[in-house]
């Protein structure tokens, strides 16, 4: 009774957004919408995570005032702190640079959100991914727009018009190229691994085992990419407080600083889900939520999410264990070691990936 | 024609205008990083062109390595040049 109801709502919903009548892409673009909002809120949510996480390794308790004893709405407090201050223009900024940086890198982070699937649905043993859209080469999409918010820091360097904006702007560009390469390279081995482009695909493929069993090499080259093109500590040379003040964001006050600062935070949630898209078989757990009842239909959306987290976590605690490492140091991690291991790792994958 | 045709062939017009603007704009500019920022766009313009003649991974293709790797490579080289002061 219920599954041929289910099939026939489920099955005239993705007709209407799979197919391009005149509704499909308003639809779809709600969902972007939805998806943009819940995004913000988990980036939020990664703020708070950060902060308490980070009291809790350095023995303090972290934001503990606003909205119980846990600061939950600490965040809160800071978004109308940052929307209500003063927007401080300096006086010698190339003014169209200086004012698009922000701009681009969170459209950057935004641009990544629309092809990431969040988790399915399953109903019968189908599944029905939560993306706004789906395409045949979703992975390679997503390495090409986050390769724009380097334009973005580039421009918030080099319009800030300051020698210490230039340099993060120029380590952090030297980083992002060296850095790039064997993300680029690990990503290639996941698709020839699951002789698809496409992140449904892959999900699928790893409905028998994870690609981190199959791959542990290509894992740890990429979370260790990933962290660097994120620029957190240690790879966080662009923003290096001690050396130069604040970075690229050293001219940027209020909303500006809070768009960039917010475009880091949604890279990492969406660094996280690509990681546990890649590695981590996305909402699949191999032999149990395969075959559900209706009932237990968001199950795989909540098993994703919760590795999402655990992945932020690490993240996460990777900064805060770790000291800074110094930019010649980075470089010739990455070029050096890095991308002869992403190599090797290309090599294993091909011949899984001719195997299987 | 269609709406979806209507629509197509404005969105078409919109990104040939900003192509044309931006690659003039890339000779015109006075200062070297905005003719490679403009380029970037001009980069960009042709990418989502040939999204909208439904060869997608084309133009994914096209942002991956014309902004991804050559313009940040452009820009790159332009941050070791020496700037004019008041230039």
């Amino acid at each position: 009774m219920l599954e041929p109801l289910m099939d026939y709502l489920i099955g005239g919903l993705y007709y209407i957004l799979g197919n391009d009548t005149v509704w499909g892409p308003w639809i779809r673009g709600i969902c972007g919408l939805i998806a943009m909002g819940i995004i913000l809120v988990f980036a939020m949510f990664a703020v708070w995570l950060e902060r308490k996480y980070a009291g809790d390794i350095q023995s303090r308790i972290g934001p503990n005032r606003v909205g119980g004893s846990h600061g939950e709405l600490q965040l809160i407090a800071d978004a109308i702190k940052l929307f209500t201050k003063e927007d401080l223009k300096p006086d010698k900024v190339d003014t169209p640079l200086w004012a698009g940086a922000p701009i681009l890198m969170f459209g950057s982070a935004l641009l990544m959100l629309v092809a990431i699937p969040f988790g399915a649905f399953v109903f019968y043993g189908r599944d029905y991914p939560l993306a706004v859209t789906q395409f045949d080469v979703s992975i390679l999409y997503l390495e090409a727009v986050s390769a724009i918010g380097i334009v973005g820091i580039f421009m918030a360097g080099w319009g800030s018009n300051n020698k210490f904006s230039v340099i993060a702007a120029f380590r952090n560009m030297a980083r992002m190229i060296g850095y790039e390469v064997p993300l680029g390279l690990t990503i290639v081995s996941v698709a020839i691994m699951a002789h698809s482009l496409n992140i449904v695909d892959i999900v699928s493929a790893q409905s028998h085992i994870w690609y981190v069993i199959v791959a542990p090499l290509g894992f740890v080259i990429f979370m260790v990419s990933l962290i660097a093109d994120l620029g957190r500590i240690p790879f966080d040379q662009n923003e290096a407080e001690e050396e130069l003040i604040a970075g690229w964001a050293t001219e940027y006050s209020g909303m500006r600083f809070g768009l960039g600062y917010f475009a880091e935070y949604i890279h990492m949630v969406l660094g996280a889900c690509i990681t546990v898209i890649l590695f981590f078989g996305g909402w699949n757990l191999p032999g149990i939520l395969v075959n559900l009842h209706p009932i237990f239909g968001l199950l795989p959306f909540a098993w994703f999410v919760f590795k999402v987290v655990l992945v932020l976590m690490f993240i996460i605690m990777v900064r805060w264990a770790l000291p800074r490492i110094r930019i010649d140091q980075v470089t010739t991690l990455g070029w050096k070691v890095l991308l002869p291991l992403a190599l090797l790792n290309l090599a294993w994958t091909s011949v899984i990936g001719v195997i299987w | 024609m269609t709406f979806g045709e209507n629509f197509e062939m404005l969105v078409f017009a919109v990104l040939a205008i900003v192509l044309l603007f931006t690659a003039i704009m890339m000779i015109a500019s006075k200062e070297i990083v905005h003719s490679a920022l403009y380029l970037l766009a001009s980069f960009a313009a042709v990418a989502v062109i040939y999204i909208l003649t439904r060869a997608a991974f084309l133009g994914i293709v096209q942002i991956f390595v014309y902004i991804g790797a050559i313009g940040v490579l452009i820009l790159f080289a332009v941050m070791l040049t020496t700037r004019e002061v008041g230039g």
